[in-house]
């Protein structure tokens, strides 16, 4: 039987190529690997998309061929760019906490001001330690107890009334940090005064003043042990662990990093609130909504960290160090040459450029004109490919993390 | 050699297919490009088609039958009840729901208002008497007590709650990290609503649709054979028995589709049971074409129907049971392994955990519903099942479920799962 059956499939098997000229309609015969072809594309885009001025305008020290290790890029990346920048991060966090205390003691509108510069210059901080979710900072969950945003600010409020919380508490993570501050300095009135009316309340001005004082106090310290662990033991481990495997440093932090590029800095900051991932656009999911002016201000300072250390630009500095960048040249000397670190690195270029037509509140931008929003989403979109799929492929680096399911 | 065997028996069907169909629908290329790269698995699957292919009757891309010009496809019946447990899994998460209206809902009575839409009120449809009831009658009514004891759960302990943060052996909320959804769970990290729902993708879909309106024994009941030979329709309708009973398997997983005729290119649906796992299914790129694959296989079932041409008819039946079954089992082992993923992380994000256990609980449950053609049984009994369940959300010995389990236990569970359907813990 079974014989027979494939004695006819086999004959039927000589009528396949005439029979496919005959009945179908077109000849759009397509491997089914989206991703390869949608790469080809996107890279062909990206070579007709002239931007060639732009190449190579940072990290110009490291050579075409320079001789490359692991450890080395890893000694950049942890002496140069994360320890200074936690270390300017934690700066910004005591003098913020300095600054409450000196607005809790005497709220007035001097101080309310004062406190709004801090707390904006800390979360500017923030924005350049906010890729690096490994070691103590992945081992507290830093980021959500930093920077979970749309706050719950009704949930928010009620456990500040209540008094008794503990802010230690998964439950409250989205009622804490920089997006709590925004609230307790920008939202909670129309103007400067009606803002203060809450600290000097007399039934409940003392709770807000506690809250605040708790929230910045949680702040300075979480960011203060993530760096202390840095420069005490975790340095040495980080730098240590310069293998090739899953779970060594390199393809740990490469896969934070490109996690973080996509999930917070491209969808987080822009494709969210422009409505990619929902039904429609939700202006009210931006960061700092209540201050309203500063978020594309926050997004580029991301984007600029993003950019350097792709580059191992050392931090706050024109100097540079061993990086991707500098990998993929090491790598790209020695075989075909597809120039993919100006590819991102123009890629770069292009969304800095795009972001010059965004209004500087970009709820506001998405409210007037979300087109634009939609396209600064796609220009950030293609260099997760060219970082995700393609320089990964280069590195030999194993994408760690799964898209989340969504229900 | 057998290699090659192989693949000329797929290229031959793949050609056949063409024979027949290219006049009236676009076969799609991407068959044709499997022939490269998918070898193994198809080889049954292939001949099955095949065999049905060549008894030779047209196949339509869309689930559209009619006769003289009226349409003979009807499940309103089964959309009404999918409508019906959509509303009662909703309930479980409105904390001001009494056990007597869930009891109710479940137990619906005709003209009762159990529900928002009146039309359900209307109706003399229920849910509870459609549950678990393919199996024996003791099995059917320690299905329904398993159901119940959970929303009574939900209700006695979940509930009075709602506001108390969630601890080990404490029932309340607890929130997925970074400000995520909030999780209300019972004293053991179980979220009973999710056990209710994908409980009722076993209970009430797959078991109404493989162990009963696609089985030989209910399409062929009474004189259906030589009905369906002489096209004799029922009193006043355009279908025929048996049609109408293969369309009531086909409205169990199709009955809330945005577009029953047309489901799985057109998605968005509202359903929360099979249809809309099928979907997920079909999005993982080690499952690709499972959607159509079965949709197809529910058509073919149908044409031949028609045709009556029984043995045609059953081979779709087999292949459904196998394809719908499988559904079932990688959403189990896909959530018992993000569990085990979940635990293995620095920090765990517990919430998170506790709701893709709480998933997983329910399509482990609905496993014992699962068909397979081969042997004629589910792929794992109900004790299996149970046993299963005691493992991968311990209770006994002061054991407090999800809170407890291990990621070995998980991992084991979701490999058992996984290698009984024919893939792996690294597909799930």
């Amino acid at each position: 039987m079974k014989n027979n059956i494939s004695t006819l499939c086999c004959f039927a098997t000589l009528f396949i190529s005439a029979l496919f000229l005959s009945c179908s309609e077109d000849d759009n015969v397509q491997l089914d690997e989206a991703s390869q072809v949608d790469q080809n594309n996107s890279t062909d885009d990206q070579i007709d998309g002239d931007t060639s001025d732009s190449v190579d305008t940072t990290a110009s020290d490291i050579g075409v061929g320079e001789e490359f290790t692991r450890v080395a890029m890893l000694a950049n990346w942890a002496n140069n760019i994360i320890i200074p920048a936690f270390e300017s991060l934690v700066d910004n966090m005591d003098s913020l906490s300095l600054v409450a205390n000196e607005f809790t003691d005497t709220p007035n509108q001097e101080n309310l001001i004062n406190l709004k510069q801090s707390w904006l210059n800390a979360y500017l901080a923030w924005q350049t330690v906010d890729m690096f979710d490994i070691g103590k900072a992945e081992e507290i969950t830093l980021r959500n107890f930093i920077n979970v945003y749309p706050l719950d600010a009704q949930g928010m409020t009620t456990t500040l009334l209540a008094g008794d919380y503990d802010l230690t508490s998964v439950n409250r993570q989205d009622e804490q940090g920089f997006s709590a501050l925004d609230y307790l300095l920008h939202g909670l009135g129309n103007s400067d005064e009606e803002i203060i009316a809450f600290y000097t309340d007399d039934t409940n001005g003392l709770k807000y003043k506690t809250f605040l004082n708790d929230v910045v106090n949680r702040m300075l310290s979480l960011t203060t042990i993530v760096l202390e662990d840095w420069k005490e033991s975790y340095r040495e481990q980080f730098i240590e662990r310069d293998g090739s495997g899953a779970t060594e440093s390199v393809n740990s932090m490469v896969n934070d990093y490109i996690y973080y590029y996509e999930k917070f800095l491209r969808a987080g900051k822009v494709g969210i609130p422009a409505g990619v991932f929902s039904n429609s656009s939700l202006s009210d999911r931006v960061e700092a909504r209540y201050r309203g002016d500063v978020s594309k201000e926050l997004l580029i300072k991301a984007l600029n960290s993003a950019q350097d250390f792709f580059n191992g630009v050392h931090f706050s500095q024109e100097d540079s160090g061993m990086s991707l960048k500098g990998w993929i040249n090491y790598l790209e000397a020695s075989g075909s040459t597809n120039n993919l670190d100006s590819l991102i690195n123009n890629q770069f270029e292009l969304i800095h450029l795009q972001l010059k037509n965004l209004n500087s509140d970009l709820a506001q931008q998405v409210e007037i004109d979300n087109i634009k929003m939609l396209e600064t989403y796609d220009i950030l979109q293609k260099n997760v490919v060219f970082m995700k799929v393609d320089m990964l492929q280069l590195l030999d680096i194993t994408v760690d993390y799964v898209d989340a399911d969504g229900d | 050699m057998k290699l090659l065997k192989q693949i000329f028996i797929f290229g031959g069907t793949v050609s056949l297919i063409f024979l027949l169909s290219c006049e009236e629908e676009t076969v799609t290329v991407t068959e044709e490009v499997i022939v490269t790269d998918t070898l193994t698995i198809t080889e049954t699957d292939t001949v099955t088609v095949t065999d049905t292919v060549l008894i030779g009757f047209a196949v339509p891309e869309t689930y559209h039958f009619t006769r003289d010009g009226d349409t003979t496809v009807s499940y309103s019946g089964q959309t009404t009840r999918l409508k019906m447990a959509k509303e009662m899994v909703n309930a479980l998460k409105d904390e001001t729901t009494t056990i007597a209206k869930l009891l109710a809902m479940f137990d619906h009575q005709e003209g009762a208002s159990d529900f928002s839409d009146a039309d359900l009120n209307a109706s003399s449809k229920q849910v509870k008497n459609k549950t678990g009831n393919n199996g024996t009658a003791t099995n059917a009514a320690a299905i329904r007590v398993d159901l119940e004891a959970w929303m009574t759960n939900q209700v006695d302990s979940v509930f009075p709650a709602w506001t108390d943060e969630a601890s080990k052996g404490l029932a309340g909320y607890i929130q997925e990290a970074g400000g995520g959804s909030t999780r209300y769970v019972n004293q053991n990290g179980l979220e009973n609503n999710q056990a209710v729902n994908k409980a009722l993708i076993g209970a009430l879909v797959a078991d109404q649709v493989l162990n009963g309106y696609l089985t030989p024994a209910k399409l062929n009941s009474g004189t259906n054979e030589a009905d369906q030979a002489a096209q004799t329709k029922v009193d006043g309708k355009s279908y025929t028995n048996m049609e109408h009973y293969w369309d009531e398997g086909y409205g169990y997983i199709y009955g809330l589709a945005a577009d029953g005729i047309d489901p799985v290119t057109t998605p968005g649906s509202n359903d929360i049971f099979m249809l809309k796992y099928i979907g997920k299914v079909d999005s993982d790129p080690d499952f690709s074409g499972t959607a159509e694959e079965l949709h197809r296989a529910f058509r073919e079932g149908r044409a031949a129907v028609v045709e009556a041409e029984f043995e045609a008819r059953d081979a779709a039946a087999q292949h459904i049971a196998k394809t719908a079954s499988l559904v079932i089992g990688v959403r189990a082992a896909h959530y018992l392994k993000a569990g085990q993923i979940g635990l293995a992380a620095v920090s765990p994000d517990m919430a998170g955990i506790f709701h893709d256990l709480s998933e997983g609980f329910g399509f482990v449950y609905s496993l014992q519903f699962t068909l397979n053609p081969e042997t004629g049984a589910p792929y794992f009994s109900r004790e299996e099942v149970m046993e299963m369940l005691s493992k991968i959300y311990p209770t006994s010995g002061g054991m407090r479920g999800f809170w407890d389990v291990t990621q070995s236990d998980l991992e084991e569970a979701a490999t058992t799962i996984a290698t009984a359907f024919g893939f792996t813990y690294e597909n799930a």
